[in-house]
């Protein structure tokens, strides 16, 4: 089969720069938007699921349903736990066992009017043994009256990143807390959270109790075990559950909003095929005249569909170029709020296969209906066509 | 040919190799199962005598042999996964689904029924000849479910604020 050289294909995009550049504005607007939904769901899965380590067993009230916020357990727990199990990591003579208060509270930041509503977390020196994920890139561990502000907390907060930079004050429970440092978790639902010093939390909060305590197994320590404390102690009203499963059923909770926004994806790729479509369809009865010359002068349909179908492709491909490159420079690592914290958009490898890989499907399916339909009209009725 | 006798030999390796890892630890863990005399721990003839859970909580002393009558319950989950230890009720309540109100003879899983979950609810941990627990889930060891009538043969362990009975044997209800 004697085929239409690339070049043709190529010029042929040059010839009606209009109509080429707004097809691939098109094409690249529903690419980018398909990356924004797959980056958002990408970004969710992936906090939730570097929350949670397996290793990591979390003892909270029995009452509190799934929600570690309203848990109120004995401040002896952690002692309890420590003096009971066998399993709970050791090094150096410290246990891996974080006691820990958890509440969302209404913040404010030095500088601006507005309360945002934050996540804190009052811990001891042992929760970086515990979230081993941890880790301080900023100013240092926070002292009394000081607060350690995860790489997202602006976010979740409603403020600029700077406003949260080390020297700092946020006010909350009528107390003003300095910012010591900073913190990243790995990408984890810790990140959107302001920690502070256990103590300097209960006395802000006037309570004794604790939200939780947070346990690192031993490689030969278990679930059971702690399941078995907690099944004994029913005075101290308490439950054990996997951290990762725990974040798992989170996961579960927002399950309708990732399906949602695989629909999404469907609905914005399905729009763009059709879009696709109809500006395929008139470029090329614009040039059927042309299509039908180059049938008379030897060239199959066949090809004359090959070099429509590669135009097509070749625009969409560019459109999916330019697409993911504006989605890494200003989509990835954008902070998104949500009620758990806060997470920052992903534009992983499988947001640039689905994106890529629509705008290369959107060029195909775009070009062979109007290719077929330009096809089917006889050479000399094509020539005569206005 | 060659080629691909060695393409369809490579992967049918692969295959086995895979379905052995996976057959190696499902086998582990049967072999656990298979080693535990189950016969010992199953009661043929209900012992007489049992008392409820809320009875031996308030008159059994530390160390006491008693025969207990409980329904398996008293949480989301009563069973500790790979032991053989559970949570039990007392055969006259009843836990009552998460958001519903508790009635008379109901507990419920809130804040409002801890006093009641407490004095009804236990622990049966089923021990071995070492006094040890078995380790194998009582769900295989005694082919029980939740919300199985138990009666329950051992050894009280009452501590300050603990309560539990160690199990040397179980009749269940059918």
């Amino acid at each position: 089969m004697k085929t239409l050289p690339w070049e043709y294909g190529v010029r042929n995009l040059f010839r009606r720069p209009t109509r080429t550049a707004l097809t691939l504005v098109g094409l690249t607007t529903v690419i980018l938007l398909i990356f924004v939904v797959v980056a958002f769901i990408r970004g969710l899965e992936a906090s939730l699921a570097a929350s949670g380590d397996e290793d990591v067993v979390l003892v909270y009230a029995l009452s509190s349903g799934a929600d570690i916020e309203n848990s109120s357990i004995p401040a002896r727990t952690p002692a309890l736990l420590a003096a009971s199990l066998d399993g709970i990591q050791r090094r150096f003579d410290v246990q891996h066992i974080s006691p820990e208060v958890y509440l969302g509270t209404r913040i404010t930041v030095a500088g601006t009017d507005k309360k945002g509503l934050g996540l804190v977390r009052g811990v001891t020196t042992a929760a970086p043994l515990v979230r081993s994920k941890m880790q301080i890139v900023e100013g240092e561990w926070p002292g009394p009256g000081e607060v350690l502000a995860g790489k997202l907390a602006h976010s979740k907060l409603g403020c600029r990143e700077e406003a949260l930079s080390v020297g700092s004050t946020v006010t909350f429970d009528g107390r003003e807390w300095r910012i010591s440092g900073r913190f990243t978790a790995a990408g984890s639902a810790f990140e959107s959270e302001l920690w502070c010093p256990l103590q300097d939390m209960q006395t802000a909060l006037k309570r004794q109790d604790l939200s939780l305590v947070a346990m690192k197994m031993a490689p030969g320590g278990s679930l059971a075990e702690v399941e078995m404390f907690c099944s004994e102690r029913l005075d101290l009203e308490l439950k054990a559950v996997p951290e990762a499963q725990y974040y798992a059923s989170l996961q579960q909770h927002y399950k309708p909003v990732r399906l949602l926004g695989w629909v999404v994806v469907w609905l914005i790729a399905g729009a763009g095929v059709f879009a696709g479509l109809n500006t395929m369809y008139g470029a090329v009865v614009g040039r059927v005249r042309e299509l039908s010359t180059l049938q008379a002068m030897g060239f199959r349909r066949r090809a004359i569909t090959m070099s429509l179908i590669q135009e097509a492709v070749l625009l969409s491909v560019g459109g999916s170029l330019i697409a993911a490159l504006i989605a890494f420079l200003l989509v990835n690592g954008t902070a998104v709020r949500f009620t758990m914290g806060a997470f920052a958009l992903r534009v992983d490898s499988l947001a640039v296969v689905i994106g890529c890989g629509t705008g290369l499907v959107l060029g195909l399916l775009g070009a062979v209906p109007p290719a077929m339909k330009a096809m089917r009209v006889t050479v000399v009725e094509g020539i005569k066509a206005v | 040919m060659l080629r691909a006798t060695s393409v369809i030999s490579f992967v049918a390796l692969l295959l086995t190799a895979v379905g052995g890892c996976s057959e190696s630890s499902h086998a582990t863990s049967t072999e656990a199962a298979a080693s535990i005399d189950k016969s010992q721990f199953l009661l043929v003839e209900e012992p007489s005598d049992a008392i409820g859970v809320m009875i031996a909580r308030e008159d059994a002393k530390d160390k006491d042999e008693i025969v207990l009558l409980a329904r398996i319950g008293g949480r989301r989950n009563p069973f500790i996964e790979g032991r053989s230890a559970f949570m039990v009720i007392d055969a006259s309540m009843t836990i009552v689904d998460d958001g519903q109100e508790s009635g008379k003879g109901q507990v419920c899983l809130d804040d409002c029924c801890t006093t009641l979950r407490k004095e009804s609810t236990m622990l049966v941990k089923v021990v071995g000849a070492d006094g040890k627990i078995v380790p194998l889930d009582a769900r295989q060891l005694l082919d029980v479910n939740e919300n199985d009538l138990v009666v329950v043969k051992g050894k009280v362990e009452r501590g300050k604020d603990s309560f539990s009975v160690a199990a040397t044997g179980v009749y269940v209800r059918r």
